[in-house]
């Protein structure tokens, strides 16, 4: 799988773990009706200790182990008050995780349940997402991973044999390649081999999906009402 | 009002200020210019021996982020001849700052901002500054003191929350980024409606 080509004509990279990518899904979803397309959703799993540092937090929200500096405190900080507060306008709850996930196997469920069809893809992803975010799944845990791909009409059963192989195979190529073709966070866009990191750039993804008619627009964390 | 924290040598500022102008006028509200130095950023240097997973991410994220702007920039027609390394601003929020005092912050910040992207005009000259602030009829920019002055501008603007630019201070909260324009016309029209993504 080359990271920045598909038969479709928009690839869109995700990672269960990023809050950013929680408030792109579902107007990235939209842009499949608004224009009639189908898009190749794939993972990006984070490695966040390479850039953010780490951290760990009690029940009661208290560090209890920590590797960041004040500069990467205040963007995390900021980040989760900047999406709580455009979750909180979708009635989206995002409660800010006690670790850094490994999301890796999330991510492979993400393959496996696109191999299943649309249906069960977004099934799964909406689930996924909203159940993570409320602290309510365990994604380090292949069982219930499965249960989730079974839950939104996919085979859960069969998963333990993908991720066993070619799932882990899969995922782990494309993640080696990621960086050599300019990919780095989440969500990504790419459309043309352009490259668009954040929701920030739907007004530009949905303008070339368009055709390019008129002025370019500028990034903008903007609604787009359904056109279907 | 808006608060509009920004510091000329920072690419984003100069691609946020058209949009911010627009909105401003839009809504018949006025921009409180916060110029920010926000340091001098050293030359990106090749590195030495095996990249790290840390420094690949950082530089594939720089990489991607001169290459989005250069693409915003190309589809809004703005000029961008020259990059920022080295480059001390602190000369040049000054002048934003006696042009505040003057009234003429809108026209000198547009003309540092876009002047020096274009790479026709050195700021961290003061004479340059100086004669720009002359022909805004903001004279004396010579005579300013600006040390003290700016070192406390710049930690009260600190102080309510500015850790980065471009940022706008509205109503108590802070938004790092242009993109957030919609959310802060959502809130200043007095956050009728769904609100933006």
């Amino acid at each position: 799988m080359h990271p920045l080509e598909s038969d479709k004509p928009l690839i869109v990279y995700m990672d269960i773990k990023s809050p950013y990518a929680y408030l792109a899904k579902d107007p990235t979803w939209q842009l499949e009706d608004d224009f009639g397309i189908a898009i190749d959703w794939r993972p990006l799993t984070l490695n966040i200790p390479s850039f953010l540092g780490s951290a760990k937090v009690n029940e009661t929200g208290k560090v209890v182990e920590e590797n960041r500096t004040p500069r990467q405190w205040q963007g995390v900080r900021y980040a989760y008050m900047d999406a709580k507060r455009y979750a909180r306008l979708k009635n989206i709850l995002i409660y800010g995780p006690r670790k850094i996930w490994d999301s890796s196997l999330a991510g492979i469920g993400m393959l496996w349940a696109k191999r299943a069809g649309r249906d069960v893809l977004k099934g799964y992803m909406d689930v996924v997402y909203e159940r993570f975010w409320r602290r309510e799944l365990d994604i380090e845990d292949e069982a219930t991973v499965a249960a989730l791909i079974a839950e939104s009409g996919g085979d859960g059963e069969g998963f333990s044999a993908y991720l066993a192989g070619e799932g882990r195979r899969e995922h782990d190529a494309l993640q080696a390649q990621l960086h050599g073709a300019g990919l780095f966070g989440v969500p990504t866009y790419v459309i043309d081999g352009e490259v668009f990191f954040g929701r920030e750039h739907l007004p530009g993804v949905r303008w070339m999906l368009g055709g390019r008619q008129g002025p370019a627009p500028d990034i903008a964390y903007d609604r787009f009402e359904p056109t279907s | 009002m808006i608060g509009f924290a920004f510091d000329y040598t920072n690419v984003a500022s100069l691609l946020a200020f058209d949009p911010t102008c627009a909105l401003a006028d839009e809504l018949g509200v006025e921009i409180q210019w916060l110029p920010f130095p926000s340091g001098v950023r050293s030359p990106s240097k090749p590195l030495g021996g095996e990249e790290s997973v840390s420094e690949r991410h950082t530089r594939v994220r720089a990489e991607y982020f001169a290459r989005d702007t250069a693409r915003y920039a190309a589809w809004r027609g703005i000029e961008l001849n020259r990059d920022a390394d080295g480059v001390d601003s602190s000369l040049a929020c000054a002048g934003g700052l006696w042009a505040t005092r003057h009234g003429v912050a809108r026209d000198y910040n547009r003309h540092v901002l876009t002047e020096f992207w274009a790479g026709r005009l050195d700021i961290e000259d003061p004479e340059a500054l100086a004669a720009v602030l002359d022909r805004q009829d903001a004279p004396g920019f010579e005579s300013f003191d600006f040390v003290g002055p700016l070192a406390e501008h710049r930690a009260a603007v600190a102080a309510r929350g500015a850790f980065n630019v471009p940022a706008y201070l509205v109503e108590d909260e802070i938004f790092v980024g242009r993109a957030h324009l919609p959310m802060i016309r959502w809130i200043l029209q007095g956050r009728d409606g769904p609100g933006p993504l």
